[in-house]
């Protein structure tokens, strides 16, 4: 039986000789928010780059039991979008612009060119992320919160069923935090399978359906949160004390 | 305009009728006819074609590295043409304008792309491939140095000095059969990446995920480069700035599009270079300024004034 979704099988990176990741099997499911959440140097970002066929890997990756590795990079792109951390781009290129991009994949290879169809995709990402005010400043003069919004946009309109998603919620205040996490989670409830590495464990508690912990290269637990991040793991995997909050708050834990 | 100009410049200056009529065939000087046709004909067409040729090459190159800096020399195959082409002078006695020192230089070109190719591997970073070209290109230039230096005479050092200043004097349609078939390749290959110029604006990996072979682009722009302007160097000698120069004037008219500005940086190139060329013309016969200076001098001043404009863009885009 092939799994439906995203599946790993025995999936194994080497990077300079050295193994990075040791094989993970794992099934992923077809929709969903999944944390993947683990110490710095965990193998985390080593292994969501191999998912988006980045990086060369043993082992097999499917999509509905379609490997990967047999598929065009047009195909793979049109299946997994890639949201990594940090620098988004390089040129004053407007916001519109920026977005456009995400229907690359759609064969949309100017994105002041695009169908109306493809437009109104693009129009709605903006909508969605709050940037329709902003459409037409260079992306160059965002703010933080705002790229970060920016690079949403632009995987939304790319409307792949999979999105694996670098600390999508790094170096942004609080509220752009949240913000963040929010609309990964409803893109999630919509029907994608939303694979977000994040530090923030109360993030990963709050907002996602499994929580994917990695340590020294292994996958060492999947799970609910509310199972997977017990005190024995946080101790021993973060090396971190958990303390009930008093007021018994929907967040789980305040972390010291 | 700046066509019919370098038609019109010389030694011997014509009127914008008489160049008309030496076209058409019309004309009652068979001397105008052959001024116009056999030297000054080859000569703008090679100056429009490797104008657009660098024009283009520094636009895709800027558009690879994502780096505004980046011009044609960043891998060293206009070095390496221009090494091929001086050792043949200095080495082999071949005269400066014969046909062996553009063949050189295509193959010196070429000849450095694959010591690249060779030495990064396949999926090398676009650090590490810059890094290389640092090298080869200064290995060309160092060998260069050293076939002026054991050059046989005087007079084959001066000439080779001169020729490394770039010029497009006196070359003629043989020259431009050369080099035109290895400009238009070069040219359709970088043309071709446009597109995938777009998505690198997200960085390698975004567009690698996008679904654009990153390796493969990086490939086509660099042989790209290399065919059009190692022979584009190979004929008209080393012809500085105008790869670096002619996307930054563009770049706001193309809304900052990496695929327009390539589109456009071409005729921007071509009319550099033609102006630079028509210039040299202008300059009394005695002085022999070649044009390659002339687009040094007029090129890094205005370089200057576009980073002072664009300070402030420059430093966002860092940020």
């Amino acid at each position: 039986m092939t799994a439906q979704g995203l599946a790993l099988r025995d999936v194994a990176v080497r990077l300079a000789g050295r193994r990075v990741v040791h094989p993970v099997t794992a099934d992923l499911g077809t929709a969903g928010l999944i944390a993947l959440v683990g110490p710095n140097g965990a193998g985390k970002t080593t292994l969501l780059r191999a998912m988006a066929g980045l990086l060369p890997h043993t082992g097999a990756i499917t999509m509905s039991g379609t490997p990967l590795a047999a598929m065009t990079p047009g195909a793979r792109g049109r299946h997994i979008g890639y949201l990594p951390q940090g620098h988004l781009t390089h040129w004053p290129l407007p916001v519109r612009d920026i977005v456009g991009l995400g229907r690359f994949v759609h064969g949309a290879h100017d994105p002041r060119r695009l169908s109306a169809a493809d437009r109104r995709i693009v129009d709605e990402a903006m909508d969605r992320t709050g940037l329709t005010p902003l459409a037409d400043r260079p992306a160059t003069t965002l703010s933080g919160g705002e790229r970060a919004r920016l690079a949403l946009a632009r995987i939304i309109a790319q409307q792949a069923p999979v999105i694996l998603a670098d600390e999508p919620d790094a170096a942004l205040d609080p509220r752009y935090q949240i913000e963040v996490m929010s609309l990964l989670r409803s893109l999630a409830m919509q029907g994608t399978l939303v694979v977000a590495i994040t530090h923030d464990l109360v993030h990963a508690a709050h907002f996602a359906d499994q929580v994917m912990v990695m340590d020294a290269g292994y996958l060492i637990r999947t799970g609910v949160p509310a199972e997977v991040l017990e005190e024995a793991l946080l101790k021993n995997t973060f090396g971190i004390a958990p303390r009930r909050p008093l007021d018994g708050d929907s967040l789980p834990w305040v972390l010291t | 305009m700046l066509a019919l100009a370098s038609l019109m410049l010389g030694p011997v200056r014509l009127a914008p009728g008489e160049v008309f009529a030496a076209l058409t065939g019309y004309g009652d000087d068979p001397v105008h006819s052959l001024i116009v046709r056999e030297i000054r004909m080859p000569r703008m067409v090679l100056a429009l074609a490797i104008g657009a040729m660098l024009g283009l090459a520094g636009a895709a190159l800027q558009g690879l590295t994502r780096n505004p800096l980046a011009e044609p020399s960043l891998f060293g195959a206009p070095q390496s043409a221009a090494f091929a082409a001086v050792a043949m002078v200095s080495f082999l006695g071949v005269d400066i304008l014969s046909f062996a020192v553009p063949v050189a230089g295509i193959a010196g070109a070429f000849a450095s792309v694959l010591l690249l190719v060779l030495i990064t591997g396949p999926g090398a970073s676009m650090l590490v491939v810059i890094l290389a070209g640092l090298a080869i290109s200064s290995l060309a230039g160092a060998l260069t140095a050293l076939a002026l230096n054991l050059a046989p005479n005087f007079y084959a050092a001066l000439e080779i000095a001169f020729w490394l200043m770039g010029s497009l004097e006196d070359r003629s349609t043989r020259h431009l059969a050369l080099a035109l078939p290895f400009i238009l390749v070069g040219g359709a290959l970088l043309l071709g990446q446009r597109a995938a110029m777009r998505a690198l604006t997200l960085g390698e990996d975004v567009a690698a995920s996008l679904g654009v072979d990153v390796r493969l682009t990086r490939l086509a722009v660099i042989a790209g480069v290399a065919l059009g302007v190692g022979a584009g160097v190979a004929v008209s000698g080393a012809i500085g700035f105008i790869g670096l120069v002619a996307p930054h004037l563009v770049r706001p008219l193309a809304g900052y599009d990496p695929a327009r500005t390539m589109t456009l940086s071409m005729p921007a190139g071509a009319a550099l270079l033609l102006a630079a060329d028509c210039a040299v013309r202008l300059a009394p016969p005695s002085s022999d300024l070649k044009v390659g200076v002339i687009t040094a001098l007029v090129g890094a001043p205005f370089f200057l004034f576009l980073i002072a404009r664009g300070k402030r863009l420059l430093a966002g885009d860092a940020a």
